[in-house]
């Protein structure tokens, strides 16, 4: 091994074939083959060997460039950033835009023209999707009450011929109504000899009771009608109450994962300028995650883009130790702006379940002082039931990431606490076992989310009950 | 001479594979498990 010292002050290790082949680059005294140390040079002065050394790196880069646009994503170009949030040809460039707008009346709500193509990349529509759904969906802009409703709200149609179904819950209710909204319509349509049916989605990601409550108490009061009212939910009052528990505030508190950073920012504690702080870091760093995701998949050189993927490894990293800084981030009850503690005492699985049977029996009480059929139904998990999951599920759904131990606790709670739903009249569905007779994928990550083929199958679960005697949804004078 | 130039072109080509098995594995995983679980629980 020979020690030569670099044109940079630093020094470098290389073989002594290495070192007479710099040399000879240098100064042109490297021919064609290695042996042959005839110089030939010509008329414009460069030197065979070093147009031989062009010629090397002309490979090298060709190659590069086959195996990137070889291995490139053929998926399309994000829409640019002035397209990708509503409001953002605003002169005020730095604007925060957020996905999400604080609403007095429960909790949150999507910002008014905010679309599911805004938060979705194409690699999780190609999931939600699959096996073979519609896309059309991803263009439905969130209206101006914050629901991505494909009616105008509230929506009250001037025949009385036309029915109208009320979806209520979380982020599944949400993909329900807007991958099979026209599926469930024409289900119902046709069993009422084609009678227009219209299904109003209500459905945000993280909502939870009683939240659904407080949404169909807004929602007639602004003159809504309803035919009959669908409330599917389970998994955000058994993750999300247990969490707020367990960081220190009421279950019935809206989903931690959106009140949190704004409860970090301004609450009084000392923590809050941490809270700041991590924040904004979490969001720098999850817009540059997907930037580089999507430079990543288009790069045409292969050298680039693997450069890149180190990159993103390591931003991720990091990304996930900032998430777990600001969930950790330790609340103070006593300076706290946002949120209530829970009271002394509470045995946090019990009220997390009496929450979920309190906001059922106030729905149905609510619908039936108001004429409207109202249907239960505890939404499927991967968690519970007898399903086997397919080879993509089991690379999916982690037990440890999806909540499984708590979900599979709270579940069993709520199904036998259902007993009290039933003693008070309410149509109750369990649809907890209705994918149980589905092979294929139909579960798209480990939350509980459904693709295209999972959606249809609840869908059709929840027509046949609707349908089903006494039929709930029925001509309801006006 | 030859040794040298055949180690580049061969740690350059086994760089480029790496880098199109990285690259294949994660369009095959589309956004699946590493993505699912990090970043969409509300979606």
């Amino acid at each position: 091994m020979t020690r030569a010292a670099s044109g940079v002050g630093g020094q470098v290790f290389l073989t002594p074939e290495a070192v007479s082949w710099f040399a000879r680059v240098r100064t042109g005294g490297w021919s064609l083959r290695s042996h042959d140390r005839t110089r030939v040079e010509r008329g414009n002065g460069l030197s065979l060997e070093m147009l031989d050394f062009a010629g090397l790196l002309l490979i090298l880069a060709a190659l590069d460039l086959g195996v990137g646009l070889a291995t490139r994503g053929r998926r399309a170009a994000p829409p640019p950033a002035d397209d990708a949030q509503p409001g953002g040809n605003d002169p005020a460039a730095d604007a925060i835009v957020s996905t999400f707008v604080f609403y007095s009346y429960y909790g949150y709500g999507f910002r008014p023209g905010f679309r599911p193509r805004d938060l979705l990349p194409p690699a999780r529509v190609a999931i939600m999707t699959a096996p073979d759904g519609a896309t059309d969906w991803l263009d439905t802009p969130a209206d101006p009450l914050g629901f991505w409703s494909r009616y105008p709200l509230p929506l009250n149609p001037p025949d009385d011929d036309t029915l109208v179904v009320g979806l209520l819950g979380g982020s599944v209710a949400q993909w329900l109504g807007l991958q099979c909204g026209s599926r469930i319509e024409q289900a119902l349509s046709a069993r009422f000899a084609g009678r227009p049916v219209r299904l109003v989605d209500f459905g945000v990601g993280g909502f939870k009771q009683p939240q659904q409550v407080a949404v169909l108490a807004h929602m007639l009061a602004l003159g809504q009608s309803f035919d009959a009212v669908v409330n599917l939910d389970g998994y955000n009052e058994a993750v999300y109450g247990d969490m707020n528990l367990t960081q220190g505030t009421r279950a019935e508190t809206p989903c931690p994962i959106v009140v949190k950073p704004l409860r970090a920012a301004v609450s009084a504690s000392g923590s809050s300028a941490r809270g700041v702080i991590l924040s904004g870091r979490v969001l720098d760093m999850e817009a540059r995650v997907t930037e580089l995701g999507h430079r990543i998949d288009r790069s045409r050189s292969m050298t680039m883009s693997l450069l890149r993927m180190v990159r993103e490894s390591h931003l991720r990293a990091r990304l996930a130790r900032a998430r777990r800084a600001l969930r950790e981030l330790p609340g103070d009850p006593d300076s706290d702006l946002i949120c209530l503690p829970p009271s002394t005492g509470t045995d946090s699985d019990a009220s997390v379940i009496d929450l979920w049977v309190a906001g059922s029996i106030q729905l149905h009480r609510l619908c039936r002082a108001n004429g409207i059929g109202y249907l239960h139904v505890l939404q499927p998990t991967p968690f519970v039931g007898g399903r086997a999951w397919s080879d993509d599920e089991r690379r999916t759904i982690s037990r440890d990431t999806g909540h499984g131990d708590v979900i599979a606790r709270i579940y069993e709670g709520f199904r036998t606490a259902s007993a009290g739903l039933l003693e008070e009249g309410v149509r109750f569905l369990d649809a907890t076992t209705c994918l149980d007779a589905v092979a294929e994928t139909v579960f798209a990550d480990t939350y509980g989310h459904l693709n295209q083929r999972g959606n249809d199958v609840l869908a059709d679960a929840i027509c046949c009950n609707l349908l089903s005697e006494p039929p709930l949804l029925a001509r309801r004078p006006r | 001479m030859n040794m040298f130039l055949g180690s580049v072109v061969v740690g350059f080509g086994a760089i480029l594979v790496v880098g199109a098995v990285l690259r294949l594995r994660r369009r095959a995983r589309r956004g699946g498990s590493e993505d699912a679980k990090d970043i969409y629980p509300l979606w």
